[in-house]
């Protein structure tokens, strides 16, 4: 029945593919020197000012300022050009280089409509069906990964940059497998331990943290209620020696007991870059006042 | 001169013609030497300056200048041998005078002869580069004669017993002494300093030794103000010593020396002595004594800060004893007149005693911050106090002058308070109670008060103050229009008003004079209230006006807030006829007995709708009618055992009502949920905290001024973010880091300001 169905509704495959390629891997941009007829050779611009690029062609803007290697350049996306604002700086011809990831597209859908479902919205930006309650259990355990207890499970979400719990939609589990270079599902699981691997060492901690916060919520709503934020940080920061003693404490004395983006986010730093003795802790002044009293606390208690 | 001119030819003859040999150079010299043989012997007259002066002159043209030189220091040396063997043979009481005189005949003979041997001073000594005759003459009497041993020793010991026994109060030969140190100080030449070595370095040794054992003996036996008069005395001697008899480079080491001795080693123990030391002055008002102690310790500054600080901790024990007064607690304006007082007496301090000095003045101004911000208790009670002397005590002062003193004095207090918002609150709250009920003694006094605060604070902080007496004006002006625009007098009628209130004399006829205040909302303390249920004679008074107001100024809202409102009624008492001055909320109560004899409390409650929330209104201006002996205008049935109305208890007026007096104000019971509401003292519940109002207005303020900083800077770091808040808003009150680090936060929840990605510490604003 999918299948029939399918036919139909994945003409769209291709498309769906490629703008989720170019969110998967954003596209490169290079430049050459326009001037005095020479035609010059085509370099590419550094990570950074590729990502300014790629976040005006994002927001949808066709001119914007960007500074390439010191000098400010207007940027603009239909001329494809980037005029200097000082008069003197020679002005460059833009291009963008589209990435190919290494995957089989047709092999992507096989894999894609083994779980797929129609859901709604169907006119959700991410596609008219995904792979959600049932299903999603079932991909996960092909994947050998328990969504409640693996980190790996969020590690993929956020590689797909899945905009809800518990649901892959169409382009965004394009995404996920275009980033990770799978379109099968032995590769995929073969992919697991990494994905944990990075998370837990810290190499890809700082994304799927922040990815967390945001997926977390129920959308209108900005805060993430203490107990369900302490969940996640038993899966995220599961090497935080403090973590205990700070969701014990929040727990008892926190207002509120919700956490806001801010906070989110400088629990990370409190959980990577200070010692469990927070030796380093006074170095910043500006951490939010909750930790402030946190820590206060603990000294007191543990007469640090 | 052409005297001279005429000799020129003789001697270039005598010059040139005869050269003069060694036995001719040897009979000069032993005329010269006889000569001066006699000038030692005091016969100088038998002797011709003229022919003494051309020898001498004969022998150094002739290069006997050295033959010359020596036999004259010879001579000089031999007679100085004989001089100081007189003076070693004389007696100590008599030494000191012998020297003078030999002194004196020495000087005189050296004058002399270098009077005779001038040119060779001019010619062989500058040439040769020897040491000048009368120099020569003061080394050879420095060496043979002063020098000796056994007169320096004698002659040091000499002057030290006349200095000591001076300083016991005996009388010395100044002039004798004087004399002698002159002589040593003269003695001083060719890079030997006589005075130093054979005087001053023994003077200075013994005197630091007198003055040790003697400060510290005096000290141990007497108080504190006898020391420092005899301190200054000593010093005072010492310096008269100088300038009498020593000589002036003397002075500054000896002056020293005497700081540090009587100052310096003893300051701590002197201010911190027991019954007599600062703090003792302080209580004692003892302002010569500390006076004496200021002039006599600013010798020594770092002292002084010892002193600065037995201030400042008397100042906050006062303080602290003020505060924690059980009757200042209750009395705000006993309060705030010991605080002057306090103030009063330490600004004598630090006017008369310590000569209005930068240091001490900042030192009071910290005293008084210290224990004045400790609560918000001096910022309502300061508040209370203007309240007191705005409704009272500017009554008895008949000039402009004395109502500007008393105002003059609040403001130095309001100066040391560092949460001006928390006294702004609590006078926006007296000053509204004031104008309402029109209570003011004077407008002018009011307004000033105001012109005051606003040059402290400046315009943003007494706006809401100044717009109060404007809406009090504009209603004046609105209520001449009100009853201008009827034509005949009779049919004006009312009662309270307002987002603000009226007096109102009502009567059982339908006129009913009324006075509406017309008042901003924004401007006025408390938050507005649900308004009762009126009775129909001032509604219709109400709707009249409204009309009116609105047909004026459309677009705008009138919201009525009785509770603020007071009003007259003419009631026929079961007796007699009285005027009763009640609350509006009384009146409607009272009203109601017109319809029926009796009601129930529930009734009334229906019937009024006056609010029982959040503070029951109701309960306590039906109590205040029949529980107050003097006007029992009620009276509850059944047991009488509660004061509290309760349900179904059943009121009448009261039918034993009598009075003297037509005229009855019925004063308002103070239920506990009142005071807290209005802002009054609560003296059983010791000092309250910042008010809530107050600590909502901070919020803002603070996200106002982070907003602002930010928005100029666009990114800035945590430290210096704080810093430049705190800086904006010191003049309004003190905020802490943590109240900043809290708004700061809500901003960035709010999106106002991010943490910068790079660094954490730092913030960017986003526009």
């Amino acid at each position: 029945m999918m299948n029939t169905k399918g036919s139909g509704e994945f003409a769209t495959w291709d498309v769906d593919c490629e703008q989720a390629f170019e969110v998967a891997l954003p596209p490169r941009w290079e430049f050459r020197d326009r001037a005095f007829g020479s035609p010059g050779i085509w370099r590419p611009f550094n990570e950074a000012v590729s990502c300014e690029i790629n976040a005006l062609v994002r927001r949808g803007q066709r001119r914007g300022n960007v500074s390439i290697s010191g000098a400010e350049f207007a940027v603009d996306l239909q001329d494809m050009v980037a005029m200097p604002t000082d008069q003197y700086a020679v002005p460059r011809g833009l291009r963008k280089n589209v990435r190919q990831p290494n995957v089989n597209k047709k092999a992507l859908r096989q894999l894609y409509q083994k779980y797929a479902e129609e859901l709604l919205p169907a006119d959700h930006p991410g596609g008219p069906d995904g792979i959600a309650g049932d299903k999603f259990l079932e991909l996960f355990k092909d994947l050998e990964v328990d969504p409640g207890t693996d980190v790996a499970a969020l590690a993929l979400a956020s590689a797909c940059n899945a905009a809800e719990m518990g649901v892959f939609r169409r382009r965004e589990f394009i995404c996920g497998c275009a980033a990770l270079e799978v379109d099968n599902i032995a590769d995929l699981r073969g992919k697991m331990p990494e994905l944990r691997d990075n998370v837990i060492s810290g190499k890809s901690l700082p994304e799927v943290y922040a990815y967390t916060f945001g997926v977390a919520l129920e959308p209108p709503c900005k805060l993430l209620p203490l107990e369900e934020a302490a969940q996640y940080w038993a899966l995220l920061l599961p090497n935080w020696p403090l973590r205990e003693d700070f969701c014990d404490w929040a727990m008892r004395h926190m207002k509120g007991k919700a956490i806001n983006r801010d906070l989110w986010m400088m629990i990370l730093k409190l959980a990577t870059e200070v010692p469990a003795d927070l030796s380093n802790f006074n170095e910043n002044p500006a951490w939010p006042v909750v930790l402030d009293d946190f820590v206060e606390y603990y000294r007191a208690q543990k007469g640090l | 001169m052409s005297s001279l001119g005429a000799k020129k030819p003789g001697i270039r003859q005598f010059r040139s013609g005869d050269p003069m040999d060694e036995k001719e150079s040897n009979r000069t010299w032993e005329c010269l030497r006889h000569a001066i043989h006699q000038i030692h012997q005091h016969n100088a007259s038998s002797l011709s300056f003229e022919e003494l002066y051309r020898n001498a002159y004969n022998l150094v043209l002739h290069k006997y200048g050295e033959l010359l030189y020596n036999g004259v220091q010879g001579v000089v040396a031999e007679h100085l041998k004989v001089v100081a063997q007189s003076c070693i043979e004389c007696p100590d009481d008599r030494l000191l005078d012998e020297l003078k005189k030999q002194w004196d005949d020495h000087k005189t003979t050296m004058v002399m002869i270098r009077d005779i041997l001038m040119y060779m001073d001019r010619n062989f000594v500058t040439q040769y580069k020897k040491v000048p005759v009368y120099e020569m003459g003061l080394m050879i009497f420095r060496d043979k004669v002063s020098g000796h041993p056994r007169v320096k020793t004698h002659l040091l010991t000499l002057l030290l017993d006349n200095i000591s026994a001076e300083r016991r109060g005996e009388q010395v030969d100044r002039i004798l002494l004087k004399h002698t140190t002159n002589m040593l100080v003269e003695l001083g030449v060719q890079g030997k300093n006589v005075y130093r070595e054979c005087f001053e370095d023994q003077f200075l040794d013994a005197t630091r030794k007198f003055y040790q054992d003697e400060s510290k003996q005096y000290i141990s036996q007497n108080p504190c103000s006898d020391y420092l008069r005899k301190a200054e005395k000593r010093i005072r001697e010492e310096k008269a010593r100088v300038e009498n008899y020593l000589h002036e480079s003397t002075m500054e080491k000896i002056q020293e020396l005497c700081d540090e001795e009587w100052i310096s080693v003893h300051y701590k123990t002197l201010i911190h002595m027991e019954n007599s030391g600062c703090a003792w002055m302080f209580q004692c008002d003892k302002i010569a004594d500390l006076e004496r102690m200021y002039l006599l310790f600013s010798r020594v500054p770092v002292t002084l800060k010892e002193v600065q600080k037995v201030m400042m901790d008397c100042m906050c024990e006062a303080g602290r004893d003020v505060l924690n007064d059980p009757e200042k607690v209750k009395d705000p304006v006993s309060f705030i007149t010991a605080i002057l007082s306090l103030k009063y007496k330490y600004d004598r301090f630090v006017k008369e005693s310590f000569k209005e000095s930068k240091d001490f003045q900042l030192a009071l101004k910290q005293a008084f911050e210290s224990f004045l911000n400790k609560d918000t208790r001096t910022a309502q009670y300061l508040s209370l106090y203007v309240d007191d002397q705005f409704r009272k005590g500017l009554k008895g002062m008949s000039s402009d002058a004395d109502v500007d003193t008393a105002l003059e004095q609040v403001v130095t207090v309001f100066r040391f308070l560092q949460d001006k918002d928390v006294f702004e609150n609590f006078y926006k709250q007296h000053l509204s109670k004031r104008l309402l009920t029109g209570r003011s003694v004077s407008d002018e006094a009011e307004r000033s008060m105001i012109s005051k605060l606003k040059s402290e604070c400046g315009h943003q902080y007494t706006s809401k103050l100044e717009g109060m007496f404007q809406d009090m004006k504009l209603s004046e002006d609105i209520m001449k229009q009100y009853k201008n625009s009827f034509a005949s007098p009779s049919l004006s009628r009312g009662s309270r008003a307002g987002p603000g209130v009226g007096s109102a004399v009502s009567s059982a006829s339908s006129s009913i004079d009324m006075k509406v205040s017309v008042l901003t909302s924004g401007f006025w303390p408390g938050s507005p209230m649900n308004p009762c249920t009126l009775p129909p004679e001032v509604q219709e008074c109400i709707s009249r006006f409204e009309t009116f107001y609105l047909a004026k100024h459309t677009g705008r809202k009138l919201t009525w807030q009785p509770q603020y409102g007071a009003a007259d009624l003419k009631a026929q008492m079961p007796k007699t006829k009285h005027e009763l001055s009640v609350s509006t909320y009384q009146m409607c109560i009272l009203m109601l007995f017109n319809q029926q004899p009796t009601w129930t409390y529930q009734d009334i409650r229906l019937r009024t709708n006056i609010p029982v929330e959040p503070v029951d209104e109701l309960k306590r201006h039906l109590q205040s009618l029949y529980v107050n002996p003097k006007a029992k205008i009620l009276v509850k049935l059944g047991d009488g055992e509660k004061k509290e109305p309760e349900e179904n208890d059943q009121f009448m007026v009261n039918p034993q009502f009598e009075s003297k007096l037509l005229r009855i104000k019925v004063p308002l019971v103070l239920s506990k949920n009142t005071e807290s509401a209005t802002g009054a003292p609560q003296g059983a519940d010791g000092p309250s905290d910042v008010p809530a109002t107050v600590e909502e207005d901070r919020k803002h303020l603070v996200e106002a001024v982070v907003v602002r900083v930010m928005k100029s800077r666009k990114t800035l770091e945590h430290n210096q973010l704080v810093m430049e808040v705190t800086r904006h808003l010191t003049a309004r009150f003190q905020p802490s880091p943590t109240l900043i680090k809290q708004r700061i936060e809500k901003l960035i929840e709010r999106e106002y300001l991010e943490r910068s990605q790079a660094d954490r510490r730092v913030y960017n604003y986003l526009a």
